[in-house]
């Protein structure tokens, strides 16, 4: 990330000028909470979800094939991804006390966030726990494929239960998302920084366990 | 070596350990969500119900999270030839006990402390600072109590079969004391904010006798 | 002036009813260089373990250097290897000898870093004792006995496990050990060893301990 310095100040420039000055604004949200629940919680929560997914599949290809390359990817997105569901309970948390006025509420879509969540932290552990031992990995990959199988009982709960959080809002079973078109590709730009932070850390990761 | 060198040599170890278990150790408090999660989903408490809810979800939770991480601390000494090194040196046995009984304790105030302000986090619970005091208070006095009780057995039990299934039938039932006063101390600081009753004279009284028993017995507990 | 280093006198130790030691009595002058042989599971570990006061006797009493053995400046001045690996797993060489350090000698780090050359363990030193091999494992003891100032050492087969080059290294320590005039009381049963000792005692059974040099 210090080698591409000069990008990474060029695409927080353009994210807070498209935040702040070109995205419109929210009519019932002002501008602090319209920064924290779309163009922060939402990325990273999207960006939890799919390290999640992907780690399952590498963790399947290890399980198969046995070779530790995929293993160490699994465990590079599970970080990832830990780190992404973290920021986005965190964010959350910020916005639902600017919103509800508490932190928390044991909301459907919350109670699974968190547990997935704490399946990502427990994969984690094991990994701390029993070093690079090939028990440790294939505990780990099963853990890996749990927590992917809980992603869409999150995403599917605020279908499926009365929730305070809001329903789906692009991903949704029926009809366009609904959501404004200039919001949209913010959403998506900002999400698409997410991917690249990911993709950062995940190379920077692989490449110390090589060096290892 | 006399008895306090001894605790500190032998709870600096500990710590310094942490460094190294540091996974297991954040499992406790990821154990203790987890509870909070369970025992919410399973009562599903009101606003007017958490007075009478939360201490004992907050103490059931610590006491159960904080229990797994005092079966452990003499997990290093079952090596028996380490043991038979600690013992053949100068180090005082009765320091060897209270060393690793305050590193017991330590981890429980730790998990408690960490228990309560996850629970009043998800439950939107706010304390004054009096309250804060009080509770801290009982938390010192129930982590001495579980921390030297796991201690001094975890002493005594070393080098039997089927410790990790013996101990905690040994700790739970004389951790009962503990629990019923702490739930009933906490309950009486969130509602009138006293700490002061019966219920504190019996934990300060049972975290006494402990200390007492670990500071007396803790060479005879190594004895083989 | 009492010149014994160990003075064991009617000692016995039972284990689940039977007796494992029953009424051995044992005397080893200052500076004596001793030799403990015996048959597989005939006691020898569970005499030095009484000697160094990791275990009660059931009768008799010991002492060392004329004082009673379960006093802790008495044990300071006895050093004891035990026959596994007396170590925190979890933690490295270098740190396992700084934990030692703490409590039996409070030398300073660079005679750490000098100790740890001498048993050929420094590239390692931050490796955790859980991956060090057997040979690994028995030079770190060797270390850790080298860290004490003590009068008398017991060592429970030290050279099991070890490798020509491991058995040079304990060889010279124990020397070293000799020249300095300390009391040697050592279990072996690699019967070549036995030439190096001035006197070699054999447990022939639980109550019976015979001198055989």
């Amino acid at each position: 990330m210090r080698k591409n310095f000069p990008l990474w100040l060029a695409l927080m420039i353009f994210v807070n000028f498209a935040i702040f000055y070109w995205s419109p604004p929210d009519l019932a949200q002002g501008m602090g909470k319209r920064v924290f629940m779309l163009y922060l919680h939402v990325p990273f929560a999207w960006n939890s979800f799919l390290t999640t997914v992907f780690a399952a599949l590498t963790s399947c290809l290890y399980l198969w094939k046995k070779e530790s390359e995929w293993e160490r990817i699994s465990r590079s997105l599970i970080e990832v991804g830990t780190v992404s569901a973290f920021l986005t309970l965190m964010t959350g948390s910020i916005w639902g006390k600017m919103t509800w006025g508490t932190w928390w509420v044991w909301d459907a879509r919350l109670t699974t966030m968190l547990i997935l969540f704490l399946i990502l932290c427990a994969y984690l552990i094991v990994r701390d726990v029993y070093g690079n031992n090939p028990e440790g990995q294939r505990v780990g990959s099963i853990i890996s494929i749990i927590a992917a199988l809980n992603v869409p009982l999150v995403h599917l709960s605020v279908n499926y239960w009365r929730t305070l959080h809001q329903g789906s809002t692009i991903f949704r079973q029926e009809g366009p998302p609904k959501i404004d078109g200039d919001m949209f590709m913010i959403l998506l730009a900002c999400f698409g920084i997410v991917i690249y932070w990911s993709f950062c850390c995940i190379k920077s990761r692989l490449l110390k366990v090589e060096n290892e | 070596m006399n008895l306090l060198k001894t605790t500190l040599v032998i709870f600096s170890e500990s710590l310094f350990s942490l460094r190294k278990k540091f996974g297991r150790f954040l499992g406790l408090f990821l154990l203790s969500i987890m509870f909070i999660i369970v025992f919410e989903v399973a009562y599903e408490p009101s606003p007017k119900d958490l007075v009478n809810f939360l201490p004992g979800l907050i103490w059931v939770t610590s006491i159960l999270s904080s229990s797994i991480g005092i079966l452990k601390i003499w997990d290093d000494e079952e090596n028996e030839s380490l043991l038979d090194f600690l013992k053949s040196s100068p180090l005082d046995r009765g320091g060897i006990v209270l060393g690793k009984s305050l590193w017991g304790a330590f981890l429980c105030f730790l998990i408690t402390i960490a228990t309560f302000l996850m629970t009043f986090f998800f439950f939107d619970y706010t304390l004054t600072a009096e309250q804060v005091i009080f509770l801290l208070i009982v938390i010192v006095f129930s982590s001495i109590a579980f921390g030297f009780l796991g201690g001094i057995f975890g002493a005594l039990s070393l080098g039997l079969n089927f410790r990790n299934i013996l101990l905690p039938l040994f700790l739970y039932p004389l951790a009962v004391p503990i629990l019923m006063s702490s739930i009933n101390i906490t309950k009486d600081i969130i509602t009138d904010g006293l700490l002061v009753g019966n219920w504190f004279y019996i934990l300060f009284v049972y975290s006494f006798v402990q200390f007492l028993l670990v500071f007396g017995l803790g060479e005879k507990a190594l004895d083989s | 002036m009492n010149n014994r280093a160990i003075y064991a006198d009617l000692i016995s130790k039972k284990f689940d009813n039977q007796y494992i030691i029953k009424d051995l009595s044992l005397s080893l002058k200052k500076s004596e260089n001793a030799l403990l042989i015996g048959r597989n599971g005939i006691g020898k570990t569970t005499l030095l373990r009484l000697l160094a006061g990791v275990t009660r006797t059931n009768t008799g009493n010991i002492e060392i250097l004329g004082n009673p053995i379960h006093d802790n400046k008495t044990r300071s001045s006895i050093a004891y290897m035990g026959p596994g690996d007396a170590f925190y797993k979890h933690l490295s060489g270098y740190e396992n000898l700084t934990f030692f350090n703490s409590f039996l000698n409070f030398r300073t780090n660079k005679k750490l870093d000098d100790l740890l050359k001498e048993v050929d363990l420094w590239e390692a030193r931050n490796v955790a004792v859980k991956n060090y091999s057997t040979g690994m494992k028995k030079r770190l003891s060797i270390s850790v006995s080298m860290l004490q100032k003590a009068q008398i050492y017991l060592l429970d087969e030290p050279f099991k496990g070890l490798d020509d080059y491991g058995k040079n290294i304990l060889n010279k320590y124990l020397k070293k050990l000799k020249k300095k005039n300390k009391t040697i009381f050592l279990v072996s049963n690699l019967f070549e060893d036995m030439d190096d000792f001035e006197s070699v005692y054999e447990l022939v059974s639980a109550s019976r301990l015979e001198r055989k040099k």
